[in-house]
Parts: C-alpha cells; structure tokens; sequence
C-alpha cells in the first residue's frame, strides 16, 4: 500500500473505472478509409493514424503527472476495423454479459456500428480475408494448431525507446526526411507514411500541452504540477527528453501511439532500469528530483499501464483471460560488461509494485549468478506481497541459447527483454512474432492413439496410423507420433505464412517501424521483414502431460504389462469410465513429471527437442527462424477442453498442466526442489521463445527473515540450474475461496494467472476454480 | 564403527523448518522412546512394516487374488490384513494398483543416501543442508555416522534431530561431523519422562550436560515440545531452563507448539492414538508466559514463536 495521496487517489480511480467499448477510433478510421478510396492501404493506414492523433478525444486527471490514453476513458475496448470487426458485431449484445472481460456498450454506439462501420468493413479487414482465404484450412487444424493473431496486429515487440528518448519525434522525423531525400522508389512510400505518423505524433503531444494548460487555467491549486506536465508535452514535441520525468512521459507517449496505431497487445517497455538510468542520474547529479519525487513519477507510469486493456473476442478473452496487454518491464540482467545491471532504479520499480500490486507492469526481473543478494531479497519481499510479481527470468538459461540457437549478436541478447508475459526478444530490433500459434502435441497423441480420430467427436481429424493397439512396440508408437507431428507441423507452418502475408498486406505499421532497427535504414515496413532479426515463435503444449502420458504407455503398457493396450484404448474412449483399477494402476504405479525421476523428465525433453528440430528446418515469412516455446498463458483450461481423457488418467476436457514447463498440478510430490530439477531437464534450446514455471507459495514463507532467506536459496538453485523462468503465486487458499463467495470485497486482489497477473475476481470462475485447485507448496 | 546399510521411512526434500536454509531431512526408523504425542509413529518400530491404508482401497478385491492364507483375516468392504504374519507381503503390495498396501521403511546404502541428498545439493548454498531425524538417528548410530563422514567430506552442512538417548560413547564420536544439534527435552523429571515416553531421562541429561560442556555447545539448540497437559507446566519449563542454563548459559532454546498433524497417522499404523484429541495449541498470552518463565531463569538465547 502507498502512503502517497496522489497515488491512492489515482488508483482509487482506476478500481472504480466501467469499462465501455469504444468506436470513436473505429470512426475516425472508417471516415479516412471512406474519404481516401485511392490511397494503398500503407498511405491509409498512416492517414488513419495520423487523422486519430489529431481528432480523438483526450483527457487527463488533474491528479497526473504522466498523461495520455488512447480513449478519454481509461481502460474501453478499443474496436479497431483494419484488423477485424465481424466478430464484434456477433458479440455486440453479449458482450455486456459473457463470462469473460465483460465491456458496457451504448445503445447509440451500437446503432453506429451496425450502419455505419460494420457494412463498411465487409470483406474489407485483415481478419475476412483470412477466412475467405484461409477459413477451411485454418478450421481443418484448430483442434490440435491454434493459430493467433487472425483478428488483431501482432504486437508482441520491443520497440528502441533508447533511441526514441535520444532523438525524439523530431531526430526521428529527421532521420526519415534524410532516407526519403535519396531512396529508392519502392521505399519511398514507407517513408512517406513514416513522416505522416510522426507528424500525427507531435500534434499529439501539442494537444495534451493545450489540454494541460486550460485544466490548469481552472484549478489554481494544481496548477505548478499541471504547467509541469503541460511544458513536458511541449517539449517532447519538438526536442527529445531531458529530465527523468520527460523521460517517463515521452515512453508513455510511445507506447500509446503504438496501442492507437495497432491495438495489439503486448507493447513492452523492456529493460526501462537500463535505459532510464542516465536520466535519472543526471536529475540526481542537478538536483532536479529525489528519489522520492522519482518513485511517485514512476507509480503514476504504472497506473498508465493499467489504464489500456485490449479487447479480445469471446472466445480469445477465454484463452487470455483478464487483459494481459503486456506491459512487460525487466529488470536487472546482465549488461555487456557481464556485471549485473540492477540500480537504483531497479528498487524503485520493484517499489511501486510492492506499494501498488496492480496487474500491470508485467514485472520482470533478470537473474544470474552477479544478481547482488540486497536486490535478490528486495525482489522475494516484494514476491511475498502477492501480486504474483515480480517473475523471474535466469540470464544464465537465456543468453547463450539466444546467441547459439538463433545467431543473435551477443550484444543484443545480453540485452534481451521479454514482451507480453514471458517471451523472450532482443530489444528495439526484432520482429519476434512470438505468438504465432499454439500446438497441442497431447492432441496429436491422442490421434495417434485413436487412428485419428477425435476421442471426443469421433471425427477424422489426423492421418490414420492405427491405434494403440497397432503399435507391436513402444518404439513403433514413437514412429507413428512422429509422423502425426510432421503432419501437422506442416499444416501450422503453413497457416502461419498465410497470416503473415494478409499481415503484410492489411496492417503495414510505419509508426512502429520508425522505432524498429534497422527499418528505416531497409526502408522496410516491420511486418516485411525491415527488422534486425525476424523470428517466428510456436508454443508446444503440454510437455507435462505429454511425458506422465508416454511414461504410463510406455512402462505401464509395453515394459511392465499392468495394463493391456486394449485396456488402455478402452478407458481412454470411455473417459476412465469402465476399469477402476486402469486409473488406479496410472495414478498410483508410474512415476510422472515434475518429481525429478530422470527417465520420465526425459520423455518431455525428447519430444520438445523433436518438435523444436522440426520447426528449425523451416523459414518464416520473413526469412528468419521458427523458434519454440513452453508457456500456455491461460490455454491450458481451453485448449483441455479440447482433448479426450488421456493415458496419464486426466479425464476429457479437464486442463492440462498450467504453465508450460509445470507439472501436472497434484502430482509434484517432493516439492519445488524437485520440480526445478526436472524443469532443468527440458533442454533451454526448446524455450528460445519462453518457457513458463508457476509455483505457488503460502504467504507464511514471506513473514520472517529465515523464510526470505529460504525463497532466496530457491531462486539461487534456480539460477544454478539454468532454469529459464519462474513465478509465484502467494495467496491464501482461504482468500481465494472467500473472493469467489464476495467478489465485491475483493476488487483489488490480483493472482498470477499464467505469465501474468489479473484481478481474480474479473475471471472466469473455471479458470478461478483452477488456479485454486493447483498444488500449493506448503511447508509441513 | 561404521555401517553401510541403514533403515530410513521418509525422506522430505524443501525441508524448512528443519534447520537454516532449504534442507533436505532424512527420517531414521526406529525410536527408542515412544512419547504418546510421537508425530512420527511410522518411525516407532525398527524393522520395516507392512500397513494398509483403508482411503486409499479402490475395493478391487486384486489382493484376494494374490494373499496367502495367513496374510489375510477377512474382508469386510475392505480386507483385513494380519500383518504379523512372517510371510512376504511384497506380491501383495505390487498388485494392489491403489497404493492401499504399502511397506514402511526401505533399507538404503549409505552412497544411494548421499546421492539422494546430493540431489538438492544446488539450493543448498551457504546455510541449508541435510538433517537427519527420526525415529531416533542415535538408533542407527554406526550408519549415521557413515554418511555424516560422506556429507562431511562432501561439504554438505548437517543437522541432527535426536532425543539423545543413547549411550555418550556412542555419541562422541559424531559431534565433530555435526553443524547443528538440536535436541528434544520433553520433561525434567524422570518419573514423567518415563511415564509419557517410556524412558528414564538420566541418560538424556548426561548427554546434554556433556555437550553443552562441550566445544560443541554452540551448535546445540534444546528444543521443549508443548503438548499441553504434559510438558507445558510452569514449573517443567523452568526445570528445563534452569538445568540447560547451568550447563552453558549461553544455551539456544526454542518452544515448539502443539500441532494437530499427527493425529491421521495414527488411523494408518494401527496405532492407539492415546493423547486427547481435543487439544489445541497454545495461545500467544499463554507462550508469553513461558517465554517469561525461560528469561527468568537467564537464559537470553531464546527462539520465540514467530
């Protein structure tokens, strides 16, 4: 809790905030496009934006010190056409009520929709021509593949705020005035739309100045702080930042633009301790701030970063559920020097989220073995607090894979940064495309299993290669699960290029390619490839239940013979209906991931490592490379949903393991030591795109200096071990179930849910079943 | 002396209230005492054991066909075992897919132990490391010594839980292989020591009065468990404290409350749980009164109940 009354007005503010779903954005862009029929797509998209800087509504809190939104109201849903918009008219009634991240809608705005923006749009957004396109072979595959960003820019990227504080608006406008002077002619519009988005930027910036100075012409009591913020937005329009408090809001003027020209999420601000540094040490050096104005300065950033929520279609809010929009801050880390960079700045951000534990920033801390025991035990007191934050990232699991999987310079992967929840990227140069889609290898086995057919439909969905009992061998099963992932490997990689050739030709980005290298240099748009490296990330799911499946086969089946395949076969079809003693025999005869028993552990480090082979011979469509990652968010509940009762006897539809790297819950049964030992088996080549560990904790371990001591042995071990990522969850049982009784008392309590932290009371109450039902590491 | 081969019933990696640190502790078969609030009656008995743990029973009737006649007294839903019986229950065990017959007890090399210790070597770092506990280590006294010499010599940071019952020949030798001793006072007098853990305490008292002389005491912490009733007396506590303050008055000494855990496993063992089931844990005003109790008699190293 903060004792500072600017803050616990603004945060008061922001919990009582209502939602709404907003179309101003969508209007402004149907007039531009309406208006400018002959104009590319590039040209109108940069005119859209440009038109939306100079025309949106803005407003600001007398109480601000950092202004900015991209709505006058904070946190609306932002309906944005180019991309896609179907969906909203199918949910406009509903989404009011849907059990998921619920939007207020005005009757007036919905009428506006219906005639004006909808129509319009038909066959015209991102999101119909994939399904008129793609529809059939992107349906053909969804029950095994989920392939993202159908509907919605990429986001998902790190942009060069360095460079962007260093040259500001103008060194940038500079900088593609100069390119434009002597380029060639098919780069010559990029850098045309460059200038028009960062013409729309300054005015942007001169409209808050303007807004600033008349609320301050009114409130004479607020009037120093608010001629602050108005001469900072003034300042950033024509010069780049010079104090550590311009240095805050031109980052916030960054990442609103990005939100205002994509409406993606997971914008991330990466390794702001670094790059804010030198600002703050200068004020510091002139005696222009204290550490204290600093802290508020920075607690009023991160109320920003709750005040933008992405919208997401019914069914997606349901995967990521409660507005991860990915703020994702990391801090610490080694720097090139190979010291660690942790400062004085690192404590303060770690001091907001202890003072505030809002959901966003997503809070990042990089480990390794110079992280200095002062911040190690700063970052677990503010673990303890409960907000699930900050995460922990290990430089010693991600550096070298970085450079040795992916031939990225040094320099930049010592400098990585996560975006969104745990993906790793390199920062200001790269196109990490890290949620490209989602493959559910438990699928694919179950087809294997079943001659390929769905155990919950009956429909052919995967090649026929027989069924359980077919394979004389545990080796031949191993053949025909290689052939099923092949297959359906090659149908993703597919799909995956089809969504980033409609990308390219539907959401070209000029303004976040202007804070992108090297694309202004290649004169190229970010979604063509302009960046330094251009990677594509698919996450396999679920290695845990994968293992604890192929274990019980092949020691159960094939070695021991406790159980026939027929029997096996038998159970799965009826959903563990028809022998007790097949699931007794699973559950209680097998040893199952997550307890450090190697030949189990090593059945998921084989089949991760086969599935990151296969994605390393193909070529993204930006020539760069498919890379892995283990991590679910929130998929685990739907993507179980999909999936018939398995061999490690999980029932159909309930979820597989949450996280991507953590045991199935319940079975973990010597505790978090054993879990890391495991988790360290899964070689860090198959999370080059993230990995995600979820542990829970009970509040008591965080209340004495002995149990600080303690968690802080558990993240050294973790280093140690080069285990690439781990986070807790540190609340009371009991709580969670009296916030499910009273929701209304228990508005602010934030859970880690999967790579981010959401207000539990806004989720769904399966997924809230879920995370109350994961095991607990209590301590006797 | 030296002995390669011990019997140990748990083994508990995390372990964090079992010393400083993450520890990983070892629990030794075999007890020499046998308090009536025993948290660990599995560790009672020496020898390995054979129990039938009735939740756990799917009532598959699998055992039935597998049992010799002499293993089994009937069945009434679930099966009634005689496990007294010499014969070999491993077949039953292996067939019962529920885990409802399970053997208590393994008999472990002293390198497969240090292995398994090993395991967490890496969250060791300085302060954590590996307690031994019970039972009684002090039972399998040449064993535990074997793999405190392996932990010694491998830098692993030990810990010993024990009652000290046990003769001090045997003792001595341990201590320098040895980073923390706590040890288990109950009851100062003799006559209530016996009554509520079977033994007399002379031998107990020697042991701490020669330790507590020793250059080992500042590795001792006495520890009193408050069983209430029992040992939370006044005048038990002071008894307690007065004699540990002569030894050594710079002694550590922690209360350990009274918890309700072990009480389920006593429904496994087919052991008479005799203690009250109604008992609660102290309360805070209670404790206070101890700890004042404690201070009184000088002792200013006292680890309080957070």
């Amino acid at each position: 809790m903060t004792d500072n009354k600017r803050i616990s007005r603004l945060k008061h503010k922001l919990e009582s905030n209502r939602r709404y779903l907003s179309i101003e954005q969508a209007v402004i862009i149907t007039d531009t496009y309406r208006e400018n029929p002959d104009l590319s797509i590039p040209k109108k998209r940069a005119l859209a934006l440009k038109n939306t800087l100079e025309n949106i509504r803005i407003a600001i809190d007398e109480d601000e010190l950092i202004v900015g939104n991209r709505t006058a109201n904070p946190r609306d849903g932002v309906v944005f056409p180019e991309s896609g918009c179907s969906w909203v008219l199918k949910e406009l009634d509903t989404i009011d009520s849907r059990a998921q991240d619920q939007f207020l809608v005005r009757e007036e705005d919905k009428e506006t929709f219906r005639k004006f923006i909808s129509p319009f749009w038909n066959n015209r957004s991102m999101e119909d021509f994939i399904y008129s396109n793609f529809g059939d072979s992107l349906k053909e595959i969804e029950k095994t593949v989920k392939i993202n960003q159908k509907d919605h820019a990429q986001g998902h990227i790190c942009p060069n705020v360095k460079k962007w504080l260093e040259l500001g608006v103008p060194g940038l406008y500079d900088e593609a005035r100069m390119h434009l002077q002597d380029c060639e002619e098919e780069q010559r519009e990029f850098y045309e739309c460059t200038l028009l988005v960062l013409e729309g930027a300054r005015n942007f910036m001169l409209r808050y100045s303007d807004l600033t100075e008349k609320t301050a012409a009114t409130n004479p009591e607020k009037y120093s702080n608010l001629s602050v913020v108005k001469n900072n937005c003034e300042n950033l329009a024509v010069r780049p930042a010079l104090t550590f408090h311009e240095a805050l809001q031109s980052v916030w003027f960054l990442f609103v633009i990005l939100h205002l020209e994509s409406n993606a999420s997971s914008f991330s601000p990466g390794r702001m301790d670094q790059y804010l540094w030198p600002y703050y040490q200068n004020d510091l050096a002139h005696g222009i701030i204290d550490s204290n104005e600093a802290l508020e300065l920075i607690e009023c950033l991160f109320l920003k970063f709750n005040q933008i929520v992405y919208m997401r279609n019914e069914h997606s809010a349901k995967y990521f559920a409660g507005f991860p929009i990915g703020f994702n801050v990391a801090l610490g880390g080694r720097n090139n020097l190979n010291e660690d960079g942790a400062n004085e700045l690192s404590y303060l951000f770690l001091q907001a989220q202890e003072d505030l534990g809002l959901p966003q920033p997503n809070l990042s801390v990089r480990l390794n073995k110079a992280t200095s025991p002062e911040f190690l035990k700063k970052a677990a007191v503010v673990v303890g607090k409960g907000s699930g934050m900050p995460q922990f990232f290990n430089d010693e699991a991600i550096i070298e894979p970085l450079i040795k999987e992916l031939d990225i310079e040094q320099d930049d992967a010592c400098d990585y940064a996560i975006v969104g929840c745990v993906e790793l990227t390199t920062q200001g140069n790269n196109l990490g495309w890290s949620d490209a889609a989602m493959f559910n290898i438990n699928k694919v086995l179950e087809l294997t299993l079943n001659n390929g057919k769905c155990l919950l439909t009956g429909q052919q969905l995967g090649l026929d290669l027989g069924n359980l009992t077919d394979y004389s061998s545990y080796h031949d099963l191993e053949e025909a699960l290689k052939m099923q992932i092949d297959y359906f490997m090659e149908k993703m990689i597919g799909s995956c290029e089809s969504i980033e050739m409609a990308h390219q030709q539907f959401l070209p980005s000029a303004f976040l390619s202007s804070v992108i290298d090297d694309c202004l240099a290649n004169g190229k748009d970010v979604t063509k490839g302009g960046a330094k490296y251009n990677l594509s990330g698919i996450q396999l799911i679920q290695i845990a239940n994968l293992a604890d499946s192929l274990g019980a086969i092949k020691k159960l089946v094939y070695e021991q013979q406790l159980i026939s395949a027929q029997e096996m076969l038998e159970e799965l079809k009826s959903d563990f209906t028809g022998n007790p003693i097949v699931a007794a025999i699973i559950k209680n005869k097998c040893e199952k991931y997550g307890n450090d028993v190697a030949w189990v552990d090593q059945i998921g480090a084989q089949w991760a490592l086969y599935f990151k082979k296969g994605l390393e011979r193909r070529q993204n469509y930006r020539q760069g490379k498919y890379h892995p990652g283990m991590y679910t968010v929130s998929a685990h509940v739907p993507m179980g949903e999909n999936l018939g009762a398995s061999p490690d006897g999980r029932k159909a539809r309930e979820p597989l393991a949450d996280g991507g790297l953590s045991p199935v819950y319940g079975r973990d049964k010597q505790g978090p030591t054993a879990v890391l030992m495991s988790v360290a088996r899964i070689p860090n080549c198959c999370t080059t795109n993230g990995g995600l560990l979820n542990l829970k904790f009970l509040p008591d371990l965080f209340k004495t200096d002995k149990g600080l001591d303690q968690f802080c042995a558990l993240l050294r071990g973790f280093v140690d071990l080069k285990v690439c990522h781990m986070q807790f969850n540190v609340v009371n049982k009991e709580t969670l179930l009296e916030a499910q009784k009273y929701p209304d008392k228990f508005h602010s309590l934030t859970v880690r849910v999967a790579g981010y932290t959401a207000y539990f009371v806004e989720l769904d109450q399966k997924l809230q079943n879920e995370i109350i039902a994961r095991t607990w590491h209590d301590f006797d | 002396m030296t002995s390669t081969n011990g019997t140990i019933f748990a083994i508990k990696r995390f372990a964090l209230h079992d010393g400083g640190g993450i520890r990983t502790t070892v629990f030794f078969k075999g007890c020499p005492l046998s308090c009536s609030w025993c948290h660990n009656p599995e560790g009672l008995n020496p020898a390995r054991e054979v129990v039938f743990i009735k939740n756990n029973c799917i009532g598959c009737k699998r055992c039935l066909d597998v049992m010799k006649a002499d293993q089994i007294a009937g069945f009434d839903g679930h099966p009634k075992f005689n496990f007294t019986s010499s014969v070999d229950f491993t077949l039953l065990i292996q067939n019962c897919p529920a885990n409802a017959i399970v053997k208590i007890g393994e008999v472990i090399t002293s390198s497969k132990l240090l292995e398994t210790i090993k395991s967490d070597q890496v969250f060791y770092q300085e302060k954590g490391g590996v307690t031994f506990s019970g039972g009684e280590p002090l039972m399998q006294v040449d064993f535990l010594e074997t793999v405190l010499r392996q932990c010694h010599s491998e830098g692993i940071n030990t810990a010993i839980e024990t009652s000290l019952y046990a003769p001090l020949k045997k003792i001595i030798p341990i201590l320098d292989l040895l980073d923390t001793i706590y040890i288990d006072l109950k009851l100062f007098n003799s006559n209530e020591h016996l009554f509520h853990t079977g033994a007399p305490n002379e031998t107990i008292l020697e042991n701490i009065a020669y330790i507590l002389s020793s250059p080992h005491k500042d590795k001792v912490i006495i520890r009193t468990p408050l069983i209430p009733g029992i040992t939370t007396s006044g005048q038990n506590i002071r008894a307690i404290a007065n004699f540990i303050y002569e030894c050594y008055p710079g002694v550590k000494y922690e209360l350990l409350n009274y918890n309700y855990l072990a009480e389920a496993k006593y429904e496994n063992m087919e052991t008479d749980f005799t203690l009250d089931r109604s008992l609660e844990p102290l309360c805070e005003s209670e404790l206070k009164k101890l700890y004042e109790t404690i201070e009184q008699e000088g002792i200013a190293n006292l680890i309080k109940v957070h």
